[in-house]
């Protein structure tokens, strides 16, 4: 090859490489079959800020990590808790912390409801639904993604959870678990199960999609009734 | 279940005994796996959040996508040169021996980590290398080779060594092509309802129907 020609090619190269763009051009997905833990908390756990220093919250379990949440007094306990670190967490105004610091503890708390468990690629990954209870305010439905690296728990936010989570939130404890583990003797709720099941166990695309219809074209508020917990927003 | 209006119609003596053993549920003394709970199974796709397919060969104008030297640490594609680097060394400003020859890359978010699958061939004095995959991944915003396999990882290698950029944008496309008869078949399978290419589906088509795709791929 002449002297010409490579020339030509070292001014191609970088030419080239910043024509590649920074955007999505192709939509892909990754199908996965996982096992699946439901447990509906009988009563339901609260879960108080009892951590006074980040050191105290090892994080070793999904309950942990909700309690050193709610306890987290500073930006860097923030990030602690957020998968990614600061670079994805949630950045707090100082008046967010100082509210912490005074909050009454008896007044301000979650209730956890029920769990979800399971991989996602070979990652465990929780979603609890629970309310959170604020002073004398109505308590706020919630779900909680949680994702475990490195044997540590993190709030995560995988988009590909988005709709489950609310799903879980939404749903009433004993269908979600009926519709899971098939143990309902409820004949409606066996009726959902049926639907949005196959041999490879819940499948979340029939999931959602039930549970789309339920809103969508129109409100049918009887599906509404049996299956959504009417204290969730 | 207790929740918040249920408490508040309660008697008040009621709401007391209720709180005194929320109380008590204190969390110190709870043995955390007490609430693993009951096995079941769940299926579900999900979507990769930034995937980016880049032809070299069209964004080079239609001029051989030939690495001759080190490409600068901010690209992936320096993990490739450096990867050769004895190789590349030996040429000089009159004589090239060595070529790298850079076909497609896929970027893709996994886990919210970037990693480059790039599709390259080796050109070392006329002897021509067969297709080869190097998967970089960036770490703490420096690019490396990766050296994590996981099934994932796997298949999305299988999946661009099985295919090239053109044979991926027609089975993602919604729209039909006289060009691809076999492909107009074949992408509902691959599919999911939102349209996403579903990769484990894909890379099983691919494998199936080699021989009446291979006419599509690069040479």
């Amino acid at each position: 090859m002449k002297k010409n020609k490579l020339i030509a090619l070292f001014v191609l190269i970088p030419c080239l490489v910043f024509a590649q763009q920074e955007y999505s051009n192709i939509m892909l997905s990754s199908s996965e079959e996982q096992t699946l833990y439901f447990y509906d908390y009988q009563p339901d756990l609260i879960i108080k800020a009892d951590y006074s220093e980040m050191s105290e919250a090892e994080n070793k379990y999904p309950e942990q990590l909700m309690q050193s949440v709610l306890s987290a007094t500073n930006q860097e306990w923030v990030d602690y808790n957020t998968l990614g670190g600061a670079e994805r967490s949630d950045q707090k105004p100082t008046s967010h912390f100082e509210k912490i610091k005074s909050m009454d503890k008896e007044k301000n708390y979650f209730e956890l409801h029920h769990k979800l468990t399971f991989n996602v690629g070979e990652i465990p990954t929780a979603i609890i639904k629970f309310f959170i209870y604020q002073d004398d305010s109505p308590p706020i439905s919630g779900a909680m993604v949680m994702q475990n690296v490195n044997g540590r728990w993190y709030k995560g936010s995988d988009a590909s959870l988005s709709s489950l989570s609310i799903i879980v939130m939404r749903l009433k404890s004993d269908v979600l678990g009926g519709v899971i583990l098939g143990d309902s003797n409820d004949e409606n709720i066996n009726d959902l199960r049926n639907r949005v099941t196959t041999e490879s166990g819940v499948e979340l695309l029939k999931l959602e999609a039930e549970f789309t219809s339920w809103y969508s074209p129109v409100r049918n508020e009887g599906q509404l009734n049996l299956y959504i917990d009417s204290e969730t927003w | 279940m207790v929740t918040y209006k249920k408490i508040l119609k309660m008697s008040k003596q009621t709401a007391f005994i209720v709180f005194i053993f929320i109380s008590n549920v204190s969390f110190s003394q709870v043995d955390y796996n007490e609430f693993k709970g009951e096995k079941s199974k769940i299926s579900f796709t999900k979507a990769f959040t930034f995937a980016n397919l880049y032809d070299y060969k069209v964004n080079a104008f239609h001029l051989d996508s030939l690495v001759v030297g080190q490409f600068d640490s901010n690209y992936s594609e320096s993990i490739l040169t450096k990867k050769y680097s004895e190789e590349l060394s030996v040429n000089t400003d009159d004589v090239v021996a060595f070529t790298i020859v850079l076909y497609s890359k896929l970027s893709i978010d996994i886990q919210d980590i970037r990693h480059d699958f790039i599709k390259y061939k080796t050109n070392n004095e006329g002897e021509i290398s067969e297709m080869k995959i190097l998967v970089i991944v960036k770490n703490d915003n420096a690019w490396e080779e990766n050296v994590v396999e996981t099934k994932e990882i796997n298949v999305l290698k299988e999946v661009l060594l099985n295919s090239d950029v053109d044979l991926l944008f027609e089975f993602y496309g919604s729209g039909d092509s006289s060009d691809y008869p076999e492909i107009n078949a074949l992408k509902p399978l691959t599919k999911d309802a939102n349209g996403a290419l579903i990769i484990e589906k894909l890379h099983q088509v691919l494998k199936d129907n080699q021989s009446s795709l291979s006419k599509y791929l690069d040479e």
